[in-house]
């Protein structure tokens, strides 16, 4: 039986300095014509390097294609000539990268740039090509299509250009589109969107779909086959549902545990003491743009955290989650409002007392691969907070840079390496190690796992805990996943364009969702009991500008229990079963 | 114990990496050449006196009788109107030119480099000061404003050093400046801040470090470029004087002889073509092994 697409023994390698890399052996997969096919594995697993070898994009050298074929409709893609692969790429096959922004040129409007495309595979001429052009940015749902084609990429979010780039791959008549972790940087409700779209295409036109990521949950909840790829090599494939229902190898059970993590409420901290670490008061933050205008980035946010909680704060992008804690970490002045730490106002403090406290409140940022001095030995980043708050003989300092390592689970030899030398997670690990190096109060965790695997993350989450409990932390857990949030704090604060929407503890916002907003967040998650796609929530439209927000409820526009009150008044924060809400929804039950 | 553990283990990478760079060195064929070439050179300045067959002629050494003698066994370079053996001086000026042009580049990369990174970290009216200043100095043709400036000080060699070391750490300033600027966003820099780092240590040892590979590059390039232009001086007077053995007066006091001795003219100016041509052509390999992304290994 003959599949539209298949790759059949396939071998690539990859010769470095010093030595030749196995990074792909594939024996088999196939395709059928209109189906989708999921291949998951982590991070250097092989995927990017499968998908530019089908689109003959890969660098030789290094890379060299060993043995093997691939078939597209009948045809070996790996015998054709570069230039017969220019007609196919683009035209027959299309890729949607991880990052929309770095696949569409700045420089020109998103409209001048379809079209172009469209001449250029469709042979109709300009007017024609725009007709075609809001066609397709109508299919890919996108609102005033004439308005979107003037705008140039960076107007656009990242869940708008996702989908534009998208509408260009169908537009050139693609039939197989190689998605490449397209939802990888989206927030969950964006990422939602996206997923459906790509699936009602599918479904409607008739394409082909290769779905590369990292989440088997997400890859499940639209595929109709899946393969697990481990080292370059598929470790066990087949229908999805029967996968998933009975997966034979060790790596996909791993995977499968890594993405529903059973939380043990019993081990929750019970050093909570009713003290408060950290007090927040009507904090607001604007940033200027022009005279008079401003960025009303955290618009009077209050808040407590006792010491020894975890406190969740959860939002999309651009809601002001990191503004506020950076405001908090004194990376960027308030405009107004008071922040108590140990019952101290740290903004009142002076410079040598503001350096101590410093100490005690630690960060660890999203990206571990921005966040670490590439040109700095390990031991070097680790020990920049000990360079700075104390004074250490050589010796000692190498043995607590060793115990740290020890700490968060790295090798000893970890300390004379570089940061390039390690995988994401571990970075994140050593951003951990040098946040505890001072033995902090409180740590920020900005996203600490959304820029790396799955299978990582929920090995960090764990360590988190552990050392939680070891180092009597307190922590502020940042996230755009509530199931992350929800698995690691006790109690969650939803921000929405900076305001507070909804605060609480973790267990009852997460099962009892009181505001929209926060119900939107936590359907838009997919998870192995999603039966269809379509049960996914998305929230229509896109968090609006913070310098002009909208009247009333901020959420408003795009909430679906709107009422007429929404629209003018701005609900005030009420108790609704011992959680704070503000939403008009509860507020006759003051 | 634990600091010999820790020495190895610190050298280790770091010999790995001079490998690596060795092995990149090594691929492209010019860039090989032109770093051999250098490599000669520089023994060829560190030994010149005692390589060169006349060490006399360098300094004041004069033999009339044998003046603008043709190349031959005993004059490789032929001689010049003072009868000098033009082999033995092409070989000093070797030493001249590349410590002349060496110490003019790090002192300009050494101001270039601060003023660039303070006012690229601190912004602000530190950062406007700084950057007006140097536009007004980048406004000059900079071989002009080295002209000027040479002449104003009076001619001779360190003059004309300290002239373009003024008419070139604008550029580094500038370059640096503009790193500096997207290096202090990066997160690293960010989570020093947090950590209370002081702002002299964010500086020296987070952004500087992470901003140095670009101007390497332009430096070893620039190492030709002024080459060139302490020659060019040279040649109008306002640098090295006689009896100093540089090439650039060598070529210039040839002219007058050109057409009875082109070999007087063609040595010292072949002598300055093939070491500026070595320092671009290492410029360009050095982009490859600094620069990760266009690295192909």
């Amino acid at each position: 039986m003959d599949k539209y697409f298949e790759i059949k023994d396939l071998k690539v390698n990859y010769k470095t300095f010093d030595e030749t890399k196995k990074i792909l052996d594939i024996d088999y997969i196939g395709i059928e014509k209109g189906k989708s096919y999921g291949l998951v594995g982590e991070s250097s697993s092989g995927k990017t390097v499968l998908a530019l070898t089908i689109l003959q994009l890969l660098a030789i050298p290094p890379g060299e294609i060993t043995s093997g074929s691939i078939f597209l409709d009948g045809e070996n893609l790996l015998e054709k000539s570069e230039r017969e692969m220019r007609k196919i790429r683009g035209k027959k096959i299309s890729m949607i990268f991880q990052d929309p922004m770095s696949t569409l040129n700045p420089v020109f409007s998103v409209g001048y740039q379809m079209i172009k495309i469209i001449i250029k595979n469709q042979n109709v001429n300009k007017k024609e090509a725009h007709k075609r052009a809001v066609e397709m940015i109508n299919i890919v749902k996108l609102p005033d299509a004439e308005e979107i084609m003037r705008k140039y990429p960076h107007e656009l979010s990242g869940g708008q250009r996702q989908r534009i780039i998208i509408g260009m791959a169908l537009s050139c008549g693609a039939e197989l589109i190689i998605a490449d972790e397209p939802t990888r940087n989206l927030d969950v409700t964006i990422q939602a969107g996206i997923l459906k779209l790509i699936k009602g295409l599918q479904e409607k036109l008739n394409v082909t779909v290769l779905y590369l990521a990292n989440n088997l949950a997400l890859v499940s909840a639209i595929c109709d086959n899946i393969g697990i790829i481990n080292g370059g090599k598929i470790v066990e494939k087949g229908k999805t549902k029967e996968v998933l229902k009975n997966p034979q190898d060790e790596y996909t059970k791993l995977l499968m545990k890594s993405i529903t993590p059973e939380r043990d409420v019993e081990k929750k901290s019970k050093i909570n003491l009713e003290e408060n670490i950290l007090e927040v008061k009507g904090l607001k933050k604007y940033f200027p743009v022009k005279k008079g205008l401003f960025v009303k980035a955290v618009e009077g946010v209050d808040l407590e955290i006792k010491k020894g909680d975890i406190l969740g704060v959860v939002g999309e992008s651009g809601c002001g989650k990191s503004t506020l804690v950076n405001t908090i970490l004194l990376l960027h002045k308030p405009t107004e409002g008071k922040v108590l730490f140990d019952n101290k106002d740290i903004f009142a403090m002076k410079k040598k007392d503001l350096r101590k406290a410093r100490k005690d409140v630690q960060i660890v940022f999203q990206d571990p691969f921005w966040s670490l001095n590439p040109r700095w030995l390990v031991k070097d980043i680790i020990g920049e907070p000990l360079k700075v708050h104390e004074k250490l003989s050589v010796d000692d300092y190498i043995d607590k840079i060793q115990d740290l390592l020890k700490t968060v689970g790295l090798p000893k030899e970890a300390a004379f390496k570089y940061p390039h030398e390690f995988s994401g997670g571990q970075r994140q690990r050593i951003a951990i190690a040098r946040a505890l190096s001072v033995k902090p109060k409180l740590v920020v965790l900005d996203e600490p796992t959304s820029a790396i695997d799955l299978l990582s993350q929920s090995q960090l989450l764990d360590l988190l805990n552990e050392l939680k409990d070891k180092m009597k932390l307190t922590y502020i857990m940042i996230s755009h996943d509530l199931g992350i949030v929800h698995y690691m704090s006790d109690k969650i604060l939803v921000m929405y364009l900076g305001k507070v929407v909804e605060f609480g503890k973790s267990g009852e916002v997460f099962n009892n969702p009181k505001h929209p907003y926060t119900r939107a967040l936590l359907n838009a998650i997919p998870d192995f009991h999603t039966n269809s796609i379509y049960d996914l929530a998305t929230i229509r439209g896109e968090v609006p500008s913070a310098i002009n927000p909208p009247l009333g409820c901020r959420f408003h526009p795009r909430c679906e229990n709107c009422m007429e009150i929404c629209k003018t008044v701005d609900p005030e924060t009420v108790n609704v079963d011992n959680r704070l809400v503000a939403c008009h929804l509860y507020s006759n039950q003051k | 114990m634990i600091n010999s553990l820790m020495l190895k283990k610190v050298i280790e990478p770091k010999i790995r990496e001079l490998r690596v760079s060795m092995f990149l060195l090594n691929k492209n064929m010019l860039t090989k050449a032109a770093y051999i070439a250098i490599i000669i050179l520089i023994v060829i300045a560190i030994f010149s006196p005692l390589i060169a067959p006349y060490p006399g002629d360098i300094y004041i050494d004069n033999h009339p009788k044998n003046s603008l003698l043709s190349p031959s066994v005993e004059h490789f370079f032929g001689t010049d109107e003072l009868g000098r053996d033009i082999f033995s001086r092409v070989l000093y000026g070797t030493r001249i030119s590349l410590i002349a042009s060496l110490s003019t580049v790090l002192i300009a990369l050494l101001i270039g480099v601060t003023l660039g990174a303070i006012a690229g970290s601190m912004g602000g009216w530190i950062d406007e000061v700084i950057m007006r200043i140097t536009d007004i100095f980048l406004s000059f043709p900079p071989l002009l404003l080295a002209i000027t400036i040479a002449s104003l000080l009076g001619p001779s060699l360190n003059n004309a050093k300290a002239a373009l070391i003024i008419a070139w750490w604008p550029w580094y300033a500038r370059l640096l400046r503009s790193q500096a600027i997207s290096i202090k966003e990066r997160q690293f820099v960010k989570a020093a801040e947090a950590i209370g780092t002081s702002q002299l240590k964010i500086i020296s040892r987070h952004i500087i470090p992470n901003c140095i590979s670009p101007i390497i590059i332009q430096a070893s390039m620039d190492m030709g470029a002024v080459i060139i232009s302490l020659a060019g001086l040279g040649f109008l007077g306002l640098g090295a004087q006689p009896p100093i053995a540089e090439w650039g007066l060598m070529v210039a006091t040839s002219r007058n002889y050109f057409m009875n001795a082109p070999w007087y003219s063609l040595f010292p100016g072949f002598a300055i073509f093939l070491t500026v041509l070595s320092f671009n052509l290492v410029g360009d390999g050095l982009r490859e092994i600094l620069d990760p992304k266009t690295r192909k290994i």
